[in-house]
Order: C-alpha cells, then sequence, then structure tokens
C-alpha cells in the first residue's frame, strides 16, 4: 500500500498467484471507472532470449500484437465494450502495450471481458494478413505527418543502434514480414500474467477487483513464468549524426532540436530525482515565464507552437524543443545561445523557488483526473519510482542539481538538429 | 454526487454560484460577462479577452504575469469567447490549488481571484490611458491568424455557413470570433472604452467549482467583487431564430458551396421550435440521442455502418435556438442520397419505429454523460451557464431524472416538432481533371 499524507491519495498493489499484480487505486466520488491491463512489452522489446534461446523478431511487433489482440470473433472489442456502455482502446509504445476501458455502470463486467480477451489471443493467418494491409496505411499516414516526421528523424539522429529509432508501428517491410508464429512467440514471452498489471481507478474497493480478476484469471492455465531477457545493442553517448533535413509540404518550417543524455543506465528513485530535475531545469530555461521564450517570442523566431519535451527510459534519455519558425537558424542559435548563457550565470533564487511551485501546482492538477493518473502512474510504476513522491521532490530540487544536469545534458557533443522546410 | 450550485446574490448585475466538491484537488473561479452579440461588437467582444490577459495595471508585463501564476503554484488564467444563441460570453477562468496540497498560505485563492478581478477590470494601460497599443495589435494579429486558420476545419465551417444561410442577416448567425474585416479599423481607444462600457453594465455571473469552503469563497469573491454598477437587462437569447416557428410547409432551402475540400461536408438544419426549460425538452434530447448522438443512433447505423455512406455522422440540439442540426462527412457525389437516408431515419423516430434495446442504449447513454459531468468542472459550468442564459432554474440533477423518465410516446411526440429548414452542402469544384 502506497500512501500520500500530503495529496491525501492512497493505492495498493496485490500480486495474484498466476503471477498477474493487480493496482487499485480508490477515488471516492468520481463516476468515472477505468481499467487499463498492461504488459512490460513495447516497440524496444524486439531482441530478446527466452529461456536462453536468443529472437530477433520485426520491428513494430508488438504494436501488431496489440491491433490483433483487439479483435473479437465477430468485429471488434469496440463493439463489446459499446454494449456494455463502456469506452475502449489500446496503445503501445516503446516499453509498454496497454489495453483499456472507462465506464460508469457495469465496471464488473467489463472488467472481465478486459481480463478475457487479452489472455485468450487468437491468431488467424488470414487475420495477420489483412492486419499487415490496416497498418501499412498508418504508417503511411504517419509518415505524410511533418510534425510526426520532424521529430522521427530527431530521435533517428540522437541514437547509432538503439531500437528507439524504429517507429513504434515499424515500417512497412518489417511488418510485412510479420508471421502468426512470431506473434505466438513474442505473446507467450510477453503476456505471461508475471509480467502484466492490472490498475484500476474510480469509486471502487481493492477486495472487489481482487476478488473478481482472481476469480477469471482461473480460467486460464498459464505456466510458468518464462525467464526473459530483453537484449540492447551497445549504445555509444555520442550522437549518432548532427543535422538532418528533409522537404515536404508545410507553409513554414518546422524545427526538432534535441540533446542525447549521457546520464543514463538506472530506475527508481534516482531516475525519478533525474526526471523532476529535468522538468525544473527546461521549465525555468524555456518555460512561458522565462527571458529566453519572451524573447524568442517577441522577436517572432518561435510562436504558440513552441513545445519541449524529455523522454525518459533506462538505458536512454533526451530532451527535444520543437515548433515551427519562419528562420530555423534563429531557432537553433537563439535557444542555443540561451542555454549557454544559462549554463554561465545560473538561475537566481527567485526563479528556482517560482518553478518548483509552478510544477507543484501542476502536477497536483493532474491528480483531478482518471486518465492522466492513470497513464502517469504506470509509467512510474514500471521504472519502479513513486508518482506520489513527485511533489516533494519538485520542493526539494537543488541550484546545484539544476545546474550539474545543465552542464551534462545541454553541450554541443549532445545536439542534434533535425527540420521539415518547405518544398 | 452533487445536486448543483447554491447561487447568491452579490450585487447589482453580480451573482455567484459555487460548488464545493472536494474530491478534486483544486479549485477554479469562472467569470462569465455577458454580451448581446451584435454586428457592431462581436469583434471587440472577442478581442477583449485576449487583450486583457496580456497584463493588469499592477503586472503590466506579460512575462511577469506568467511568473506571479507560477509563484500561486501554477495557476492557470484561461480567457475565452462562446456563444449561446444572441449571448455572448466573455469567459475568465483562474484555476489553483487546494493550499494545503502544496504547503501553500491560506490567501492563495484570494490571490488568485484579485487577479482574475485585475486582469478583467484593472487592465495595462498606456500612457495614453488606452489599453496597451503593442498589447491591441498583437492580440489583432493573433485573432486574425485565429479566424483565418478556421477555415481548416470544413466541417465547423459548414456549420457555421449552414446558420449564416438558416438565418440570413441575424446576429444570432455571427461568428464568435467576429469578423477579420473588422479587426483593421479596432483602434486601442475605441476598444478601451467599449471596456468601460461593456464591463460597467454587463451581468456578470462567478462560478467558483472545486476544493474550497464555502463560507471563505463568499467572502473572498464578494469583498473582491464588490463593485458599484448599473447593470442593464439583455434581450432573449433566442433572438429572432427563437421566436420565429418552423416554416410548415415551405419548401427545404437548398445551398451548395465549393471550395477545396478532400471530402463533402453536409449540414442539415432542422428547426424544433424546443428550448431548453420546455416541458418537451427532455424528450427532444432523447429524440437526439436515438436518432443521430451516439455510435450506437441510428445515423450512425444506418449511414455510416449499414450504408457506406459516410465517414462520420452526428446530430445535436441547440437549446437556446430551439434547433437540431445534422452533420455529415460524405462523398461529393453523395448529398442527395445522405439527405433522403437522414431523413428516412427521422421518418421512422417520428412513425415510432424505436426498439426497446434502442431506447434502453439511449437511456443509459444519458445516464452516463449526466454522471460523467460531476467529473467535469467545465461541463457544469457550462450546463449552469446555458441555464442562467435561457432563464430556467434548471439543475443538472433535475434534468437527468427527466430524461430518465422519457417514454417512446413522448419520442415521437418531441420528433414530430423537427422541420427540415435548409440542407447546406460544401463540396469541391468540379471541373476537368480537378483531382489530385
Amino acid at each position: 500500500m502506497t500512501r500520500s499524507e500530503l495529496l491525501e491519495e492512497v493505492v495498493a498493489c496485490h500480486r495474484l498467484g498466476c503471477g498477474l499484480e493487480v493496482c487499485v487505486y480508490p477515488k471516492p466520488g468520481f463516476a468515472k471507472k477505468y481499467a487499463l491491463l498492461a504488459t512490460r512489452y513495447g516497440s524496444n522489446d524486439t531482441r530478446f532470449r527466452v529461456n536462453g534461446e536468443e529472437a530477433m523478431t520485426p520491428a513494430g511487433i508488438a504494436h501488431f500484437l496489440e491491433h490483433k489482440l483487439f479483435e473479437a470473433e465477430d468485429g471488434s472489442i469496440d463493439d463489446v465494450f459499446a454494449r456494455q456502455g463502456a469506452y475502449s482502446n489500446a496503445f503501445t509504445n516503446y516499453t509498454t502495450t496497454a489495453y483499456l476501458f472507462s465506464c460508469t455502470d457495469g465496471f464488473e463486467t467489463s472488467l472481465k471481458t478486459l481480463v478475457d480477451f487479452v489472455f485468450s489471443p487468437r491468431f488467424t493467418y488470414e487475420g495477420v494478413e489483412r492486419e499487415k494491409g490496416i497498418i501499412e496505411q498508418e504508417i503511411r499516414m504517419n509518415q505524410d505527418q511533418p510534425g510526426w516526421q520532424v521529430v522521427s528523424e530527431l530521435i533517428r539522429s540522437l541514437f547509432h543502434f538503439h531500437p528507439a529509432r524504429e517507429d513504434v508501428a515499424g515500417t512497412v517491410e518489417s511488418v510485412r514480414s510479420i508471421d502468426v508464429e512470431t506473434l505466438r512467440k513474442c505473446y507467450n514471452t510477453f503476456y505471461h500474467p508475471s509480467n502484466m498489471t492490472l490498475f484500476a481507478i474510480g469509486d471502487i474497493s481493492m477486495q472487489q477487483v481482487v476478488d473478481l480478476v482472481e476469480q477469471e484469471m482461473e480460467r486460464f492455465r498459464h505456466g510458468h513464468a518464462p525467464v526473459v531477457e530483453r537484449v540492447r545493442p551497445d549504445e555509444p553517448v555520442t550522437v549518432a549524426r548532427r543535422q538532418h533535413s528533409r522537404k515536404m509540404m508545410v507553409s513554414r518550417p518546422l524545427v526538432c532540436m534535441g540533446y542525447k543524455d549521457p546520464d543514463v543506465g538506472y530506475d527508481g528513485e534516482r531516475l525519478a530525482r533525474k526526471v523532476v530535475t529535468a522538468e525544473v531545469l527546461l521549465s525555468m530555461l524555456v518555460g512561458r515565464s522565462s527571458q529566453l521564450f519572451s524573447q524568442l517570442y517577441a522577436e517572432g523566431i518561435i510562436d504558440n507552437s513552441f513545445s519541449w519535451d524529455y523522454s525518459f527510459d533506462r538505458d536512454y534519455a533526451f530532451v527535444m524543443f520543437d515548433g515551427r519558425t519562419p528562420d530555423p537558424q534563429a531557432f537553433v542559435d537563439g535557444l542555443t545561445w540561451g542555454f549557454e548563457r544559462f549554463r554561465t550565470k545560473g538561475p537566481d533564487a527567485e526563479a528556482l523557488e517560482r518553478t518548483r511551485r509552478f510544477l507543484m501546482g501542476t502536477w497536483l492538477k493532474e491528480f483531478n483526473s482518471l486518465e492522466a493518473i492513470a497513464y502517469q502512474y504506470l509509467d512510474y510504476h514500471f521504472l519502479g519510482m513513486n508518482l506520489f513522491r513527485r511533489l516533494e521532490m519538485a520542493a526539494a530540487v537543488t541550484r546545484e542539481e539544476v545546474m550539474a544536469m545543465a552542464e551534462n545534458l545541454l553541450i554541443e557533443e549532445n545536439k542534434s538538429v533535425s527540420m521539415v522546410l518547405p518544398a | 454526487m452533487p445536486s448543483g450550485f447554491r447561487t447568491m446574490h452579490l450585487s447589482d448585475g453580480i451573482d455567484l454560484h459555487i460548488l464545493v466538491d472536494r474530491k478534486f484537488k483544486t479549485v477554479g473561479a469562472t467569470a462569465v460577462v455577458h454580451a448581446h452579440i451584435s454586428s457592431e461588437t462581436v469583434t471587440k467582444n472577442a478581442l477583449l479577452p485576449r487583450v486583457l490577459r496580456r497584463g493588469t495595471e499592477r503586472i503590466p508585463e506579460t512575462m511577469d504575469l506568467e511568473r506571479r501564476l507560477e509563484e500561486l503554484y501554477g495557476a492557470t488564467l484561461d480567457v475565452g469567447v462562446s456563444k449561446k444563441g444572441t449571448r455572448h460570453l466573455l469567459a475568465f477562468h483562474v484555476e489553483v490549488a487546494e493550499a494545503r496540497y502544496v504547503g501553500a498560505g491560506s490567501q492563495l485563492f484570494r490571490a488568485a481571484v484579485e487577479l482574475l478581478r485585475d486582469v478583467m477590470l484593472r487592465p495595462a494601460r498606456g500612457a495614453d490611458g488606452a489599453l496597451r497599443h503593442d498589447y491591441v495589435a498583437q492580440e489583432k494579429e493573433n485573432l486574425r491568424r485565429l479566424i483565418e486558420s478556421l477555415i481548416d476545419d470544413k466541417q465547423a465551417w459548414a456549420m457555421r455557413r449552414c446558420m449564416e444561410v438558416m438565418f440570413p442577416g441575424d446576429d444570432a448567425a455571427l461568428f464568435k470570433y467576429g469578423r477579420v474585416e473588422d479587426i483593421e479599423g479596432i483602434s486601442p481607444a475605441e476598444l478601451s472604452s467599449w471596456h468601460q462600457e461593456l464591463f460597467g453594465a454587463a451581468p456578470i455571473d462567478i462560478f467558483v467549482v472545486g476544493n474550497c469552503d464555502e463560507e471563505s469563497v463568499v467572502n473572498d469573491v464578494g469583498e473582491v467583487f464588490s463593485l458599484n454598477r448599473a447593470v442593464a437587462k439583455l434581450p432573449p437569447a433566442a433572438g429572432a431564430a427563437g421566436t420565429s416557428q418552423a416554416r410548415d410547409g415551405e419548401k427545404v432551402n437548398t445551398v451548395v458551396e465549393t471550395m477545396d475540400v478532400s471530402q463533402g461536408h453536409l449540414v442539415m438544419g432542422y428547426r424544433t421550435g424546443l428550448r431548453l426549460g420546455d416541458a418537451d425538452w427532455p424528450a427532444m434530447v432523447v429524440t437526439d440521442g436515438v436518432f443521430g448522438r451516439y455510435s450506437h443512433s441510428k445515423l450512425f447505423q444506418v449511414v455510416r455502418e449499414r450504408e457506406a455512406l459516410a465517414y462520420s455522422v452526428w446530430s445535436a440540439l441547440d437549446p437556446t435556438r430551439g434547433l437540431m442540426l445534422v452533420s455529415a462527412g460524405v462523398d461529393f457525389g453523395a448529398r442527395e442520397k445522405c439527405v433522403e437516408l437522414v431523413e428516412g431515419q427521422l421518418r421512422a423516430v417520428k412513425a415510432g419505429q424505436v426498439s426497446a434495446e434502442e431506447l434502453d442504449n439511449t437511456l443509459r447513454g444519458m445516464a452516463r454523460d449526466f454522471a460523467l459531468m460531476s467529473d467535469h468542472p467545465g461541463s457544469l459550468v457550462d450546463f449552469a451557464l446555458e441555464a442562467k442564459v435561457n432563464e430556467v432554474d434548471l439543475g443538472v440533477e433535475d434534468l437527468k431524472n427527466a430524461v430518465a423518465k422519457v417514454t417512446l410516446d413522448g419520442i415521437v411526440h418531441a420528433a414530430s416538432r423537427a422541420r427540415l429548414d435548409t440542407v447546406y452542402f460544401l463540396t469541391h469544384k468540379e471541373g476537368p481533371a480537378s483531382e489530385g
């Protein structure tokens, strides 16, 4: 049981006999109920050893598996949930595949449906072939999006070998090479209950959910958990290429500038602290209230499309700054100059305290939304981090930590720039 | 589940509505300024909140205003305009942490409300006493870009055009963001005097929702917003649209326009004459649900799923003007067939051809939608505002209970009120080899 006295929030996790972890987060008074069944398996997990045997699988297979599982005998699982008055969805990212539904009534029925379809795979040759066409469309659609392209190419610039280089959906070619046998192998490797977590949130009780899921899981026979080892290539700390640009049908250039974080290789509390420090640093540097943002905005170099994001996992991390600009070079130079100035001058005490407060309030607001909690909680939980401690950590981040991160992260060697320019 | 807002008069033309719900970690205050929409004022109304958001008398620089919000533990300050019938609504919203969760002093909400008041009533001014020229110029440009970018949303464009066609020359058909051609001519001096005039006499509603103490909210808001004003009463929000009867027996008005679009956008405007507060309104809400609101509704099931004629198709009600609107994205050549299918489905509802399953699914969907509103302060505020604008004393619970009791007879009765008035179709320019 994890409790936050400060936030007055509590979540309890329990491991069933079959190995499935069940986490229940009571939110009294909320009308919505929400459940998510997730496996620690994402697009980065293409290469692995299972019970000593090494496997290389096609890029995009985790996402493909998600599509296939989401199919009922007579159409889509969506319709089954809709008949129960629930809304359903699924997603795959670099590290996780998750299936979810939300409802107000009939939570127990929909929870059973969720467990049943995720643990009852039906792969047929015809179904798999049909899906290839659908996913191919999805991939081609993404490739037409300039905003998607500019980020994809940045990630390919930052990393030499890391699987994050590959898009979550894979490529047209990799998807074509997927077959029933490989899907089964991946399913059996990564969809064992011991690799999965069921997270439920709303006006519900721990016991109610645990009893129901336990009973439902008895219908399935799962053997011993396979011994799985994810194989990752050795990724150098350097960036793969400094710059990439391409031409597309856009009215104004898009720029995405990134810095590869050399400080990686851990999870848990230490990673949580790094992430909070990064948020403090970046909010101070380029947040709406920063000198740098105001200046570049006033000069017309950035506009409201400007945003930044710090992405992280155990074995890689990077920050990116992206937006539309009339002058890509001024965008890159302006930000780079601002970062240099910050590294030499550092933040004043007033800015640090203000930013801590800003982040505390911003993160507090997320506890108003069941979806926001569910997504954040799982991300944090899978990395051994405690979501509740985020506010306290923000309050405790020191000037020294912020400066050390700026010194280590925002330097020329780590930098790469991706641009989409008008054709 | 909260039963509804508690309302009190603060002063002439200012009402405070409070809904305490401790399940939230924050508390939000939304001040809404009511204006009667007209072609002379619509663009100025749209521009005002954006200019006011830039700075106050005490904190004139935008960057410093952002810093003040950060100091207030990441308070957010959002402004916007919306429209209900002929009522143009200027909204100012501040959302702030409940102090104890962030270890702040107890004055956090008070400070946020003071900032809200300053933004609305004590703006940053230039040496000439008018609103800051630089802010006015920049926000004029931003508004122009916003209006021009909205043409990219073709479905919304078609909806607006249908309203203009349906209510020619009526102010109720004006676009909430105003008209591009007005922007150039708005001077800081003119905008300032309109600000004085509007905010000096407009009815203002202040909604407070979230984790708060009712007594201290009444105190804080009462003190901060103690204004001495003489408030004018506004004309009914339904405008000419609400009073004019369905054009029974008249021919349906069909308008086809062209633009560079990748699919056809069809909008069908029905007059129902039923408005929020009418005895038959709950039945009309369920009728719309059976007809086109949900994915299990007739329109989606027949027009999209069975006939594969539309990519999207749905219906919605305008509770202020007494309209039902159908929107569909269809192939360029499919307009007539689609209109016929939609009309056929409405005839079926009018004839009582609604299965027990359809009615049951709809009533369950509506119960869910009403229940979910209690998780979203914004939709509770919008509902209360809808009632206020329509001068109806109706809470979410009241409508929820009334809707749950609607029968098939009620649906047939309500559906019989719907008369097709206008068919608007936005299509591509036909010509040789115009594809690609």
